[in-house]
């Protein structure tokens, strides 16, 4: 049989349409695109204005994508601060409600409070597997805190990441953790969906993924941000088939839709080492909303 | 959680319990297909007006609600929210479907279903027995059987006519689709005249996408899901072809790439055997005869397939129908005896 999806002009019965079926057709699903799922994250986000949102480069979907959402989006492809930025792709085109400027996430050029959202997805992408955690943490801690001045009070950041992109050994949940984790880790590395296919997962590290979750959350605390989400993304940003907030119940819940019985991943879940079993991360992070006005006091009048 | 889909949960409360605040922790984000708004602006059944689905928790982590959420240009939610609202309101019925609610806004629609808890056929398949197979695929197409002959009568207006189906007629557009996919003139005329032979059968509302995952079982009974096609299709027997194809592939997934449905349907195995004993008892059931059950099969196929074309769903997922269309109608072309090949009928 030939091409797909559309028919050569209004037919009106099979033996018609059978002489024009030689006729060359569109490439395949040309018309859909799983890329734009990726934006659907906005829909449990937490956000009362969409006028204007900062789409950093990351390796991520195209700016179209927020565009739909976001009254106005600036797109900051990334000029080099010293990092190797070789793979940062460009051309992302401008359109009507899309600017595209070039710099640094560390020096954003913009304003004070200019965004309601900042969306920096693929984070980390750009760096590599090869640099330090403490030079990756100085690198986070710079953005985080540009993105904290540019958003607005009751704004948005949303950071995804992929375990892979974190290097290092775990730190912080105790050599107990990380030793169960090392061994349980090799074997979740056989039970994981799907993340073969992911294109950044590859060479994960899988105990670091106790720490970065905790890592992150605490370099976006220190940024000042008031409240922090954390979430996994199944099997990975580039394809978020789940988004699953990063509580044990949640993943539980999570896990027993996935297969038909308990099995390896639902136990470790339960034993709450369930950062190992997901190839992406997802925050939310949010500033202060903006306090309300004191209610204008009444002045009692006198006698 | 976005206020925009905050309102229309609030919209959909049952109990009132989603008026309050929903906490970030208790929305998972499942089966994500389609962004919302989507990138492609056309209104219809398309994939890529599929949306996402959110599982929302209890205070305790428990599942309390299963919502569907699809961009306002998809044309099948609110169709469905209309099949659950009135199954549920049956007394018989009931306990098949969820207690549901819609709401809708300019961007997004939204159906909130009570979770219905249970385990899903699809997990259970491929580890049955063949005797338990057929007894279970045999209660689920008695509940299919019983939904659509009720259906009949709570949802009148899904009745596309009082008559019966002539189904050739409605088989003409799926043929129309298939030969602009280039299948080739004999085979197209193979195919027009096993349909043709079928005749008219009697009208009945099918559920459309009847298959191991669209089913549950719990606390003793079977329970249906996913009612976004029903009575799409009014001919009977097509729920019980797409239903034994599908349990079939779930039960042997590797033979899927060595060779088609029909093919493992008309071999000498045990389990085909199975499968073609329970499309005739089914046929039985419903009052057909042999060329009508060929032709309902004939009809499935060539529908599924164009179906998948004309929702914009790549080649890799309707391929590999459109080749069992092959096979079914060089099958059609080889053989005069094409009900006892296929089906089994002396």
């Amino acid at each position: 049989m030939g091409g797909p999806a559309q028919t050569a002009g209004p037919v009106t019965s099979w033996r018609e349409a059978a002489g024009v079926a030689a006729q060359p057709e569109p490439e395949d699903g040309a018309a859909w695109t799983t890329d734009h799922t990726r934006s659907n994250w906005l829909w449990v986000a937490d956000l009362t204005r969409w006028d204007r949102a900062l789409d950093i480069q990351g390796g991520g979907v195209p700016a179209t994508a927020w565009g739909r959402h976001f009254g106005f989006v600036h797109h900051l492809e990334l000029a080099s601060a010293g990092l190797d930025f070789a793979r940062v792709p460009s051309g992302e085109a401008e359109t009507a409600n899309i600017a595209v400027a070039r710099a640094s996430p560390g020096a954003l050029p913009y304003r004070d409070e200019a965004f309601d959202c900042v969306i920096w997805e693929g984070a980390l992408q750009q760096w590599g597997t090869t640099t330090r955690r403490s030079d990756l943490t100085a690198v986070l801690g710079r953005v985080f805190g540009e993105c904290r001045r540019v958003l607005r009070p009751g704004g948005c950041l949303y950071v995804s990441i992929a375990v892979a992109a974190w290097p290092g050994r775990p730190v912080g949940a105790g050599r107990l953790a990380a030793g169960l984790s090392r061994v349980l880790g090799r074997v979740a590395g056989a039970v994981r969906r799907g993340e073969a296919r992911s294109p950044v997962s590859d060479g994960a590290h899988r105990t670091d993924r106790l720490s970065l979750r905790r890592a992150l959350r605490r370099l976006l605390t220190q940024a000042g941000f008031s409240r922090v989400q954390a979430f996994y993304i199944d099997p990975s940003y580039h394809h978020p088939w789940g988004i699953i907030p990063a509580r044990r119940g949640a993943v539980l819940v999570y896990e027993r839709r996935q297969s038909a019985r308990v099995g390896l991943r639902w136990w470790l879940a339960w034993l709450g080492l369930h950062p190992l079993l997901y190839g992406s991360h997802m925050f939310l992070a949010y500033t202060r909303e903006p306090e309300a006005p004191p209610a204008p006091r009444r002045v009692q009048r006198r006698g | 959680m976005n206020p925009k889909l905050r309102q229309l949960l609030a919209a959909c409360s049952v109990e009132g319990d989603l008026v309050r605040p929903i906490r970030w922790s208790e929305a998972l984000i499942l089966q994500n297909y389609g962004a919302i708004p989507p990138a492609v602006g056309k209104h219809g059944f398309y994939v890529w007006n599929r949306g996402f689905n959110l599982l929302l928790l209890g205070r305790r982590g428990e599942p309390r609600y299963f919502c569907k959420c699809r961009p306002a240009a998809d044309q099948n939610l609110g169709r469905e929210t209309a099949v659950l609202r009135a199954l549920n309101r049956d007394p018989e019925l009931s306990g098949v479907a969820p207690r549901t609610r819609g709401a809708r806004s300019e961007e997004l629609q939204l159906q909130v279903s009570e979770f219905v808890p249970g385990r899903p056929y699809a997990f259970s398949v491929p580890r049955l027995g063949e005797s338990q197979w057929a007894a279970s695929m045999r209660d689920i197409l008695t509940v299919a059987r019983r939904v659509s002959t009720r259906a009949a009568a709570l949802l009148p207006d899904f009745l596309a006519g009082p008559g019966p189906v002539v189904l050739h007629e409605v088989a003409a557009p799926c043929l129309t689709e298939l030969a602009s996919a280039g299948l080739g003139e004999d085979q197209l005329r193979a195919l027009d005249a096993a349909i043709r032979r079928a005749g008219t059968l009697p009208r009945l509302l099918q559920h459309g996408d009847l298959w191991p995952a669209n089913i549950l079982w719990h606390q003793g009974s079977w329970r249906l899901l996913d009612f976004e096609s029903f009575g799409r299709v009014q001919v009977p027997l097509y729920d019980v072809h797409h239903f034994v194809r599908t349990c079939g592939s779930l039960r042997r997934p590797r033979s899927e790439a060595t060779g088609g449905w029909l093919d493992r349907l008309a071999s000498r195995d045990r389990e085909a055997a199975l499968c073609r004993e329970t499309i005739r008892r089914e046929a039985g059931e419903l009052g057909l005869n042999a060329a009508q059950a060929l032709g309902v099969l004939l009809y499935y196929l060539v529908d599924i397939t164009a179906q998948f074309r004309l929702r914009g769903v790549p080649r890799s997922f309707w391929g590999p129908l459109a080749l069992e269309v092959q096979r079914a109608a060089d099958t059609l072309n080889a053989s005069a005896r094409v009900e006892e090949v296929l089906l089994g009928w002396p």
